[in-house]
């Protein structure tokens, strides 16, 4: 099911961003024309935000936008809990974080003046919050319907686990004890929040290729246990780390949400404030 | 979420929304329709910039376009938006020409085409203040002068000058004149006027007819196309034939050339000198040489075109010689000179003269005889190969001007003041008057009843063969006369001794005496003798002869004894 949640999640961002790709292609020559000189060229009247295509870029992604609150909605009305899990939510809630602010840009040409600039920028401190927002809440212990895991259940996770690679893998406890240090090593208190996010995403990187030295120790053992064996491992390092570093993380989000929020709704509002002026000047409607 | 209000609240306050809300400040042209409450002064809920909105405004180019006009009238040109791009900043320029400027602009699109000259000036050579109609309106209107296009006219007037000072106004300039150059103008037709040029007229420089002149306004000339006299050929040309003619030149001239008449329609008739008789066929050339129209001094004498071909040897005449008096114009031969003109010339005509044809008198004489016999023609400077001329100057009216002297001169002393008269009269040469008395040698006797030519005989000397000798003949008998005696009887120093004894009136010798003038007088018997007893005839060289002497006188000469018969 995760796979074919993951595999459906990778097809609608690689058509998508392909689709993206390709129209910011098709429109490079005027999108690389200087501000000043756009008005002669002749792709303006299509791909200047009130053009033809302009603003066809500026309702689909004004459309995802919009979708994109639908998450908030799931997480906060209780008829739509149960319309699928939050996860499922929060992934359409990140594709439409991604794919529309693309065709806001494609809207804008490249290009964000007056008052909608704000609600662009806005747009742009929400988008790239929601990425680290993504990558905060992947640090967050969560059950596979999307819930947050309390302290208690992810210690008690990380106790399954250990068993899990002690009796299903037979780790010795030499190599449990190097597994928690190598675990360990991402898991320090970082001195400011801002080290520690930034060491976090490094070591989260580092650590893919990590476990992979336990399996010079696994040769001879079929690939599949191989592969079970090094995402339990990840698996373990990357909760332990993460209960580690609970509390900071907890914070970290609540922070996230002080960015990520308002933004938005500046985002929103000036967005409506622009699509009326649109309006009023007869661009739409 | 009180942050997002914080922040937003005073963003959209007007001062800053004003210049938020829009995608970006106006052009400088439309600084004053800047603000959000200036939107809809342009803009049109549900239509976008409404061009309406615009040319509520720009009210001179909503004229243009309700009239038609220009380059906004065209269907291509009504979204105003699509060529005048706002929102761009202040220094954004709303009008804008393509790539290649405002001096690439198709001004077709515009109504008026550019040519010739026009094609080359650039845009500000005509769009210029001083050329703009309604430049007043225009600058109430906002507009600035120097950079507008609006408000030309599309007339040549509308930029040019009326060099022509309105004379030509109901006709476009375009209708002469091209965009290339004013001169020259090419466009016109000077045979769709009113004055066609033809012939020599065509020739003629304009100046020479339409003249500048002085115009109202100081320092400035036009040139008169209008109001010029060209009723007749008068009117401009002076008429050499003083109103004789009337006032129809065309009917003898055409323009080709005054000196080229129209044969054709030209009347002789109404010249001083009707064409008549055979004047009728000759040529005008041949009259008018060189010069069809040149006048003819003294075209009443014929010798102002025929040459005399008497070289003035009538001039003596009391005419003068003028030519009708013998000849008319049907023909200068034969000419009507009759016989009795020819008797009341200083020579009339009489006896054979009246059946003498004209030519044995009036010969062809030739130019250097001539001049001997005309004192003027000396004077003439001889012409090449001049031919001979009939004479008719003759220096007297002797017969020795027209007849040879058969004489020779020899009776010229026998002529007296008559000349030939003297003896001859004009009926024939034959029939002569000659008083013999006057000549050396009277006729008496029998001479005076013979014939002339028994005594003048005709001779062929040199081998001309005279009539008769009439002079240095022999006045004495032997002249004519043989000697019948041979010579016997002739005595020295003694002329004519045939008249001793012989008379005119016969050959008798009747004046002989015997005893007187021979030796031997007759006496006795022998005074019974006959002469032919004693004097008997003899041949003499084959001739017969009587002897006379030398005769013996003594007796026995003629007397023979008894015995001898008497010798006779």
């Amino acid at each position: 099911m995760q796979t074919l949640r993951r595999s459906i999640l990778t097809i609608l961002y690689l058509a998508s961003l392909s689709l993206v790709a390709y129209l910011a292609y098709q429109g490079r020559a005027y999108y690389l024309t200087p501000i000043a000189l756009r008005p002669r060229h002749e792709l303006y009247w299509t791909l200047k935000p009130g053009g033809e295509l302009g603003i066809l870029y500026g309702m689909a992604g004004t459309a995802m936008m919009v979708l994109m609150l639908g998450y908030s909605l799931r997480k906060r009305v209780g008829i739509l809990k149960r319309l699928g899990s939050l996860r499922t939510w929060l992934d359409l809630h990140i594709f439409f974080g991604v794919i529309g602010p693309a065709f806001i840009v494609l809207h804008t040409s490249f290009k964000a003046e007056g008052l909608v600039a704000l609600s662009f920028w806005s747009m742009v401190v929400v988008a790239a919050s929601g990425v680290a927002g993504r990558y905060l809440y992947g640090q967050i212990p969560r059950t596979r319907a999307g819930d947050e895991l309390s302290l208690a259940e992810a210690e008690a996770l990380d106790e399954e686990l250990t068993r899990e690679l002690h009796q299903r893998f037979r780790l010795s406890p030499q190599a449990l004890t190097a597994l928690q240090e190598l675990t360990a090593r991402g898991s320090k208190r970082p001195r400011s929040l801002p080290v520690f996010l930034v060491r976090s995403a490094f070591d989260a990187i580092a650590f893919r290729s990590r476990p992979w030295r336990f399996r010079r120790q696994l040769e001879g053992v079929p690939p599949e246990l191989a592969k079970s064996f090094v995402r339990t491992l990840r698996q373990k390092a990357s909760l332990g780390r993460r209960i580690v570093l609970w509390e900071q993380l907890h914070r970290i989000f609540h922070y996230w949400h002080i960015l990520h929020k308002p933004f938005a709704i500046i985002m929103y509002l000036f967005m409506l404030v622009h699509i009326g002026v649109a309006w009023m000047t007869g661009y739409v409607g | 979420m009180a942050a997002a209000i914080a922040i937003t609240l005073p963003l959209l306050s007007p001062p800053h929304s004003a210049a938020q809300l829009s995608p970006g400040r106006l052009a400088r042209a439309h600084t004053d329709l800047e603000g959000t409450g200036h939107c809809l002064d342009c803009h049109t809920t549900g239509k976008g910039v409404d061009p309406a909105r615009c040319l509520e405004c720009h009210s001179l180019l909503r004229e243009e376009v309700d009239a038609g006009k220009g380059l906004h009238a065209g269907s291509e040109y009504r979204a105003c938006e699509r060529c005048h791009i706002e929102h761009h900043g202040e220094g954004f320029e709303l009008v804008f020409w393509g790539e290649k400027g405002a001096e690439a602009f198709d001004h077709r699109k515009a109504g008026f085409v550019l040519e010739g000259a026009h094609a080359r000036l650039t845009c500000r050579g005509c769009h210029k203040p001083e050329l703009i109609d309604r430049a007043d309106l225009l600058r109430r209107q906002k507009k600035d002068l120097l950079r507008t296009y609006m408000g030309l006219g599309t007339t040549c007037l509308s930029c040019h000058q009326d060099l022509h000072a309105g004379q030509l106004r109901e006709r476009g300039c375009t209708e002469c004149h091209g965009q290339e150059s004013w001169k020259p103008a090419d466009g016109f037709d000077h045979r769709a006027s009113r004055y066609p040029l033809t012939g020599a007229h065509a020739r003629v420089a304009c100046e020479r007819c339409h003249p500048s002149e002085p115009t109202n306004e100081p320092g400035v000339t036009r040139v008169r196309y209008r109001g010029i006299a060209a009723g007749w050929c008068g009117d401009c040309h002076r008429d050499p034939h003083a109103g004789r003619l009337g006032n129809r030149c065309q009917s003898c001239h055409h323009t080709a050339s005054w000196k080229t008449a129209a044969e054709q329609s030209f009347d002789h008739e109404r010249t001083r000198y009707p064409l008549r008789g055979r004047h009728r066929n000759a040529t005008c050339e041949s009259c008018h040489r060189g010069d069809l129209l040149a006048r003819i001094s003294d075209f009443e004498r014929c010798s102002s075109c025929h040459a005399d071909q008497h070289r003035g040897q009538l001039l003596e005449r009391r005419d003068r010689g003028a030519c009708d008096s013998c000849h008319d114009l049907q023909g200068f031969s034969p000419s009507r000179y009759s016989l009795a003109d020819h008797q009341q010339s200083p020579y009339p005509l009489e006896g054979s003269h009246l059946a003498v044809p004209c030519i044995a008198c009036h010969r062809p004489v030739e130019p250097p005889r001539l001049r001997q016999l005309l004192p003027a023609e000396r004077k003439r400077a001889p012409v090449k190969r001049e031919r001979p001329v009939l004479q008719y100057h003759f220096p007297s009216t002797r017969c020795q001007e027209c007849h040879a002297d058969p004489h020779r001169g020899a009776l010229d002393r026998y002529m007296g003041a008559d000349g030939c008269a003297g003896c001859h009269d004009l009926d024939s040469w034959y029939t002569t008057r000659f008083d013999h008395r006057r000549a050396d040698f009277p006729l008496t006797g029998r001479h005076a009843q013979v014939g002339c030519r028994q005594c003048h005989p005709r001779i062929v000397l040199a081998g001309r063969r005279d009539p008769m000798v009439l002079s240095d003949l022999p006045l004495t008998c032997v002249g004519c006369h043989d000697d019948p005696h041979q010579g016997q009887l002739l005595q020295q120093g003694v002329e004519d001794q045939c008249t001793r004894c012989h008379t005119e009136d016969n050959w008798q010798a009747t004046k002989f005496v015997h005893d007187r003038d021979s030796a031997f007088k007759l006496e006795g018997a022998h005074v019974r003798v006959p002469c032919a007893d004693c004097h008997t005839e003899e041949v003499d060289f084959g001739r017969p002869l009587v002897r006379y002497r030398p005769l013996a006188t003594a007796c026995a000469a003629c007397h023979q004894t008894n015995m001898e018969v008497t010798r006779r």
